[in-house]
């Protein structure tokens, strides 16, 4: 009788669940609906409003959608935020590195705030494959050159032979490449959102220069001190200090 | 007789409400010595039982100008009497130096006339801070002999849009419960920009260290006239025990005290906005500093109906980003050979030593409509330089463009300039992307999964080459290699065992245990006898164990003969015994 009870108690939260969660993907679609409505309508910042209230539900729920990011970028931008806008662009290219409009847009961006001189060559070239596609790869090679190194073991065959020198080489030199991705991608990198005073120190230091940064420039934070961050200004090649508020943190 | 008693307390009241009616007057200034140029608040406090108090007759201050700056009422009803009052506050600003006295000041109410008493004011060059007074119970304004604020200007005339830079400096020598907190005066008439950063340092006066936190404001006056920076505050705790006097009871209260909060406030200052001097030239669109203007194009050929930017950048010092240059004065400019489009603006704002600077660009989108070399004219940029008070110019150089005859037809269609009849051009704009009308969800995998499974097949190759290595050497030394392995294939072959066939049983059993034999002893199987068990175990292992070797020997040899001879049932308990028998064995020939 009691198991009964507790199967029966099991089977409702089981349905109270999933219903929950019918019931928010529901409200989620139709207010996505909404907002797209409102953005060919022109009421980006109506628009916007319901993006960002989707984003914090997704927040909540811990998932991510790369749409939803892009959209937001792009209702920052017709509001004229340039600096959010190429924000949640990098964050929409970080799950989704070859999608054509994210690209286009944050180029774009990039292109109109005067910071399309931000990456070096390496840089540019390690930005070819995104972080997942590099380490994916890089599995790959090493998979085959381990498991040819394994077949050398106990075959004297010439291709096996060939097959791990052809892969040990190529097993380096993405594995440099690996290398330099992670500490790239380990960078904390953050997106100035509000143009904003960039410091020569913390204001609790007695010095007087500050230089206008303006907004949409990405940084290195290279550490942070109470509520500033010391970076560095990938487009001016810059170091300063910079209000944490006005720096929306991308990668950390 | 009720009625009527009630009737005379009703006029009795009134009456006496009629007599007893006075009306108040009082003045108090917040400070009695003030500097020239300071400004002196002088409160005028009109009380009285009567809803209708008069206003105050302010004598003639030829020593001091004179402003209103507003009244506040008080109205109470106690036990159906009303009292009300009004206090009338003026700022007084000093005109000369001296002693002076501001004369009483009169109010008539029914005929008769009230006064306040002569207040007496002497100004001075500067203040002295110990005769500034608190103006209520913790709040002071000014100098305070511990801890203070100041906010001054670096000048009290300038033009619309020209920089004032007002500083505010909070002076403290006494240590501060709290972390103060500011509030930085009003600004109306004035666009605000701040001068980062805040400055702290250490400066003596008269003798006593203070530690002071400075905040400097840019302002740029946005109309003419007279303005008022209004009153700075910092609130902040403080002990509230006197350091000097140690054997007070104060001293020791400190222990239990959380201190006192004071609220330290600046003194308004009053600007005057001088008006741009008339006539403002032509083409002056209200730019007010030091300019230069440069203009230069991104290409200098480019093909007809293709479209280039014309930046004009204007680099100086003033208020940067006020600098305009309308649409139409380009258009003006570049005439009928350009299609010109909304200029897209950036901003670069410096304040290196408190200064507002900078430079601030148009990249305006110009699209020639005939090919041809054709020549932007100079640009010419009017502002008015509030140092020599005169409207100076910047002109940028001229800039030639080649442009080749149009090839192709552009796409996307925009309204042109309005002096132009034609309707519309083609030309193609950037714009971004669309928004996705559709979204996918996911659940973001931790990053550092792909960085972790990348030791795997490191580690698979690793084993495989350890185990190698290992299999050699014990290759190597066959007769160890058999002896190690001898205990773990024994107990694999009994536990496959079919029980059900008598037969196979017992030569299952028999097999096993030759074969357990012969690994050890490194023979064959066929070899293991008596003989040999004999001479590889006599007296190296204990003597019972050995004799139920050569007995289990000689059993299982006669059980393969003759399987009949014992129950199925017991088959199982005889595995367990040879299971056991073997491991004794295997424990004791490791100490051999």
């Amino acid at each position: 009788m009691k198991q009964k009870k507790y199967r029966i108690i099991k089977v409702f939260l089981i349905f109270l669940f999933f219903s929950s969660g019918f019931a928010l993907e529901e409200s989620i679609n139709s207010l996505f609906k909404e907002a797209v409505t409102e953005y060919k309508n022109g009421n980006f910042s109506v628009s916007l409003e319901k993006f960002l209230h989707i984003q914090k539900e997704l927040e909540k729920n811990k998932i991510i959608s790369a749409e939803i990011l892009y959209n937001i970028g792009n209702c920052y931008f017709k509001i004229n935020k340039p600096g959010y806008a190429r924000f949640y662009y990098e964050l929409a290219k970080f799950y989704k590195y070859h999608d054509k409009n994210i690209n286009y847009n944050l180029n774009l961006v990039k292109k109109l705030t005067n910071n399309n001189q931000e990456d070096s060559f390496i840089d540019q070239f390690i930005n070819l494959l995104s972080f997942n596609e590099t380490f994916i790869l890089l599995f790959i090679l090493n998979l085959v050159f381990f498991a040819s190194l394994v077949s050398g073991m106990f075959s004297t065959s010439r291709i096996i032979k060939w097959v791990k020198r052809f892969t040990f080489v190529l097993f380096l030199i993405f594995l440099t490449l690996a290398i330099f991705k992670y500490i790239h991608d380990n960078r904390k990198t953050g997106i100035v959102v509000e143009t904003t005073d960039l410091l020569s120190a913390p204001a609790i230091i007695p010095q007087t220069k500050s230089v206008q940064i303006n907004e949409a420039k990405k940084v290195i934070v290279l550490s942070e001190k109470d509520e500033y961050y010391a970076v560095f200004v990938l487009q001016d090649k810059i170091h300063g200090w910079i209000k944490k508020d006005k720096v929306g943190i991308i990668k950390s | 007789m009720r009625k009527f008693i009630i009737t005379i307390n009703l006029i009795i009241w009134c009456l006496s409400v009629k007599l007893f009616s006075e009306i108040n007057i009082s003045a108090s200034v917040d400070k009695n010595i003030a500097a020239l140029n300071d400004q002196i608040t002088l409160h005028v406090t009109v009380s009285g039982d009567s809803t209708n108090i008069p206003y105050p007759k302010i004598p003639a201050l030829s020593d001091f100008q004179i402003y209103s700056s507003g009244r506040s009422q008080n109205i109470s009803i106690v036990n159906g009497r009303i009292n009300s009052s009004i206090t009338f506050s003026y700022i007084l600003v000093p005109k000369r130096i001296g002693e002076f006295e501001i004369p009483p000041i009169t109010v008539e109410y029914q005929g008769k006339i009230y006064e306040t008493q002569p207040i007496k004011i002497k100004v001075e060059k500067q203040t002295t801070s110990s005769q500034k007074l608190p103006l209520e119970k913790n709040v002071y304004r000014g100098q305070k002999k511990d801890i203070f604020i100041e906010t001054f200007v670096d000048k009290r005339k300038a033009y619309i849009n020209e920089q004032i830079t007002l500083t505010f400096r909070f002076y403290t020598k006494i240590p501060l419960l709290s972390q103060p907190q500011y509030t930085p005066p009003s600004t109306t008439g004035f666009i605000t920009e701040d001068l980062p950063p805040q400055r702290n340092y250490y400066t003596i006066i008269n003798g006593e260290r203070y530690y002071v936190n400075e905040i400097k404001t840019a302002l740029f006056p946005t109309s003419a006239g007279k303005f008022t920076i209004g009153e700075a505050t910092i609130k902040c705790l403080i002990e509230d025990f006197d350091i000097d006097d140690f054997f007070s009871d104060d001293f020791f209260r400190r222990f239990f005290s959380t201190g006192k909060e004071i609220v330290l406030k600046s003194e308004p200052i009053e600007i005057t906005v001088l008006p741009l001097p008339e006539p403002q030239p032509q083409n002056f669109h209200g730019s007010i500093g030091k300019y230069s203007i440069v203009a230069y194009l991104d290409k200098s050929e480019i093909s007809q109906n293709e479209t280039i930017f014309l930046n004009i950048k204007i680099t100086g010092t003033g208020n940067i980003k006020s600098v305009s240059i309308p649409k139409s004065f380009i258009e003006e400019i570049l005439g009928r050979n350009f299609l010109v489009y909304d200029p897209i603006i950036s901003l670069d704002l410096k304040k290196e030593n408190y200064k507002v600077s900078g430079n601030k660009t148009f990249k305006v989108p110009i699209t020639p409509l005939s090919a041809g070399t054709l020549i932007i004219p100079e640009i010419k940029f009017i502002y008015f330089n509030p140092d020599t008070s005169q409207y100076e110019i910047s002109i940028s150089k001229p800039l030639n463009l080649k442009v080749a005859p149009a090839s192709t037809q552009p796409s996307l269609a925009i309204r042109s300039p309005s002096y132009l009849k034609q309707q519309y051009q083609k030309i193609e704009l950037e714009d971004i992307r669309y928004i996705f009308e559709n979204f996918r969800t996911k659940k973001p995998y931790p990053k550092n999964f792909l960085v972790i499974i990348q030791i795997f097949p490191f580690m698979f190759w690793l084993g495989i080459v350890t185990y190698n290595e290992y299999k050699k050497r014990l290759l190597k030394d066959i007769k160890k290699y058999r002896a190690s392995r001898a205990y773990k294939i024994a107990l694999l072959k009994l536990k496959s065992i079919d029980i059900k066939d008598k037969k196979i049983f017992w030569e299952k059993i028999y097999e096993i245990f030759s074969d357990y034999l012969a690994d050890k002893m490194n023979l064959t199987k066929e070899a293991i006898s008596i003989d040999e068990i004999n001479k590889f175990y006599k007296n190296k292992i204990p003597e019972n164990l050995y004799k139920n070797i050569t007995s289990f020997w000689e059993e299982i040899n006669f059980y393969r003969f003759s399987p009949s001879k014992i129950e199925v049932q017991n088959l199982k308990e005889y595995i367990q015994k040879v299971s056991s028998l073997l491991k004794t064995l295997e424990d004791e020939t490791k100490k051999i």
